[in-house]
């Protein structure tokens, strides 16, 4: 009887339990807790990496252009990297000194400063001028058809192109041995090594293919220009129909659009995919004063030559030029009117036979051209959290 | 049946989903086939459902005339852990005990019901550096029956389950999709549902080896990850059988000099 007893004591707990509604108690987490609360001590991120990955608009697409799959962890350490100014010489410079997400990842001065009150010596390229920096960079993967970086060209993959920035006298002022212990140094690096590489050891290599991950990540394909171009051509790219009127355009931005159709996206890309060309001589003065990708090849007919960027965020990115001598648009469109030079390696879209073309646009065609040039404005860039200084 | 058997542990690894990664499988039902007191059974196997294996043990005790207990373990695993980060894998485990009744109907029929209590542990790897870890409890009230001739026997039993998922450590990092069922899994928390298991064995006693196929019903599980299926194959010793066959050889002034 007594083991009856127990028998039924037992199923009746069981029941009972069956009964209760017990709470459950899961934790969520990306990070080990001890990790994230160690990162949270000095940095703003969220608890799982941020998606990187661009998702081009059709008229994007079908000009062949695609990103490359970004890997999260390596580009969330890229971008505590990017603004870590730790990684300079005197600890007052990080890559986002010389490019600030506000301004489309540009400088606002001509030349940008560096460590020890130092300067460069050229105009702080815009990173967020382009449609997607990994489907827009790189002759590693593109060949001839990929940008190199620099206003020289001189580097082929953003690795190459931030080492050599942080490596530069003027701008960083690290070493390799540097760079490393300036990492090694700071805790928070050690899980988000670990993250990205699976393990905590720190390499000039990986911290330079940690910072490209995170700038391949930057992407500006959601301007004005892109929103209408999209609704206009979308995968129907060769028809011509950029020509049409933009329903969402204004009357000046659409007469903006046909001048800069018909004199300038010969090099600079009718659709701000990739450009037309990749270095050009844009006569700003009769006689080389930077040898530009000349410095770099040392062939007289590459001489002052540049970079032809797209004019994606162009509205954000001044001063403009390799030098930065144009503070404005205006003064820019001024040039390509009126004040082209005879360099002897003048590029032939901007001459008549032998002599400077001059473009000589009306005061109406000016302001047209400008509010065009508007139009590639990408406002979400400016303030996307996902680039943004995660340091507290 | 016997010659069906091969044929029904193939169907059942059909049945079962092809997701590689579970947060639920079904052990064995056992349906030990008693008969009187101090009756004991004890049995080891193996166990298998789609993409993952491992094995089972069970013991069932008989301290009073139609009273029982019974202890199950199960445990198994999808693939191996190993140096390559990128590996997927996954294992889990279960441990229970149960009380319970039976009552021999005729010589060789045997009917049970057992009301148990356990719980267990199921992890995955997701070969993108995510894991997941969720800890469980069941309770399961079981109702079997058990058929048992001289060379062979057959057996059924359905179990009620309430499954409380207690607690979970999981990685944001894991595929959205397993994520979701995750989520699910801790939203639903505790399931309710049931389990069919058939039984199938030869051999004479003491030494058995069964077929076994369980089967989960809740079809709506099984997109969380539950498995539809498990089969097995075990052995089964009648314990019992040695200790009275040692008592009854015992010389009778052993009684006589107590």
């Amino acid at each position: 009887m007594k083991k009856l007893h127990l028998a039924c004591l037992f199923l009746g707990t069981l029941i009972l339990a069956a009964a209760c509604k017990r709470d459950t108690d899961f934790n969520y987490y990306y990070y080990e807790p001890a990790d994230f609360a160690l990162l949270s001590q000095y940095l703003n991120l969220p608890d799982r990496p941020e998606n990187y990955q661009s998702t081009l608009p059709k008229h994007l697409q079908s000009l062949g252009l695609a990103a490359r799959p970004v890997d999260y962890d390596k580009a969330t350490l890229g971008r505590v990297l990017f603004y870590d100014k730790n990684l300079s010489k005197d600890g007052t410079i990080s890559c986002a000194s010389c490019h600030k997400q506000e301004l489309a990842f540009s400088d606002d001065k001509k030349v940008s400063a560096g460590v020890f009150g130092l300067t460069g010596d050229r105009n702080s390229i815009a990173l967020g001028s382009v449609l997607s920096f990994s489907a827009y960079y790189g002759t590693d993967l593109f060949g001839p058809s990929g940008v190199p970086f620099f206003w020289d060209n001189r580097a082929n993959t953003a690795a190459e192109q931030n080492l050599a920035s942080m490596t530069n006298p003027n701008e960083m002022g690290m070493s390799h041995t540097d760079i490393v212990n300036a990492v090694q140094t700071q805790p928070y690096y050690e899980p988000l090594f670990r993250m990205a590489f699976g393990s905590n050891q720190v390499t000039q290599a990986r911290v330079s293919e940690a910072i490209a991950e995170f700038v391949n990540g930057i992407g500006s394909y959601k301007s004005k220009f892109d929103s209408e171009a999209e609704k206009t051509l979308g995968y129907n790219t060769y028809s011509n129909l950029e020509r049409n009127n933009f329903s969402g355009f204004s009357a000046a931005e659409n007469r903006g659009k046909l001048i800069y159709l018909d004199n300038c996206a010969s090099c600079h890309s009718p659709l701000q995919g990739r450009p037309e060309k990749m270095k050009a001589n844009n006569g700003l003065d009769a006689a080389t004063v930077d040898a530009g990708v000349g410095g770099v090849t040392n062939q007289a007919n590459d001489m002052a030559q540049f970079k032809v960027p797209t004019l994606r965020n162009i509205e954000l990115t001044g001063p403009y030029m390799h030098d930065g001598r144009f503070a404005t648009l205006e003064e820019v469109v001024e040039h390509y009117s009126t004040g082209i030079q005879n360099h002897p390696n003048l590029s032939p879209e901007l001459k008549y036979g032998y002599q400077p073309k001059k473009l000589n646009f009306s005061a109406q065609d000016k302001s047209d051209l400008v509010a065009f040039l508007k139009t590639l404005t990408d406002q979400e860039l400016r303030t996307d959290k996902r680039y943004a200084n995660p340091f507290k | 049946m016997r010659q069906n058997l091969p044929l029904l542990l193939c169907i059942a690894l059909c049945l079962s989903s092809a997701c590689s990664h579970y947060y639920y499988a079904p052990n064995s039902l056992q349906t030990p086939y008693l008969q009187q007191k101090h009756d004991t059974r004890a049995s080891i196997g193996f166990i298998g459902g789609n993409e993952f294996s491992g094995w089972e043990a069970s013991a069932c005790f008989s301290p009073v005339k139609y009273g029982a207990v019974l202890f199950n373990h199960f445990q198994v695993q999808h693939a191996k852990p190993d140096d390559n980060p990128e590996r997927k894998y996954g294992n889990g485990r279960l441990t229970e005990f149960a009380l319970g009744a039976y009552n021999p109907i005729k010589k060789n029929m045997s009917l049970s019901l057992f009301a148990g209590w356990g719980g267990g542990q199921v992890f995955n790897a997701y070969g993108n550096g995510g894991v997941s870890n969720l800890r469980f409890e069941r309770i399961f009230l079981q109702p079997g029956m058990m058929i048992q001739g001289k060379r062979a026997r057959f057996g059924v039993a359905t179990r009620f389950n309430r499954l409380n998922y207690v607690s979970g450590e999981v990685d944001l990092g894991i595929p959205p999709t397993e994520l979701n069922a995750i989520r699910s899994i801790e939203n639903v928390s505790p399931i309710y549902f049931s389990e069919l298991g058939f039984v199938g064995g030869f051999g004479a006693a003491p030494v058995w080896v069964d077929f076994r196929i369980n089967l989960n019903n809740k079809e709506s599980l099984h997109s969380s990850g539950f498995a539809t299926s498990t089969a097995g194959i075990s052995i089964q010793f009648e314990l019992d059988y040695f200790w009275r066959k040692t008592e009854a050889n015992r010389p009778m002034n052993s009684f006589n000099t107590e």
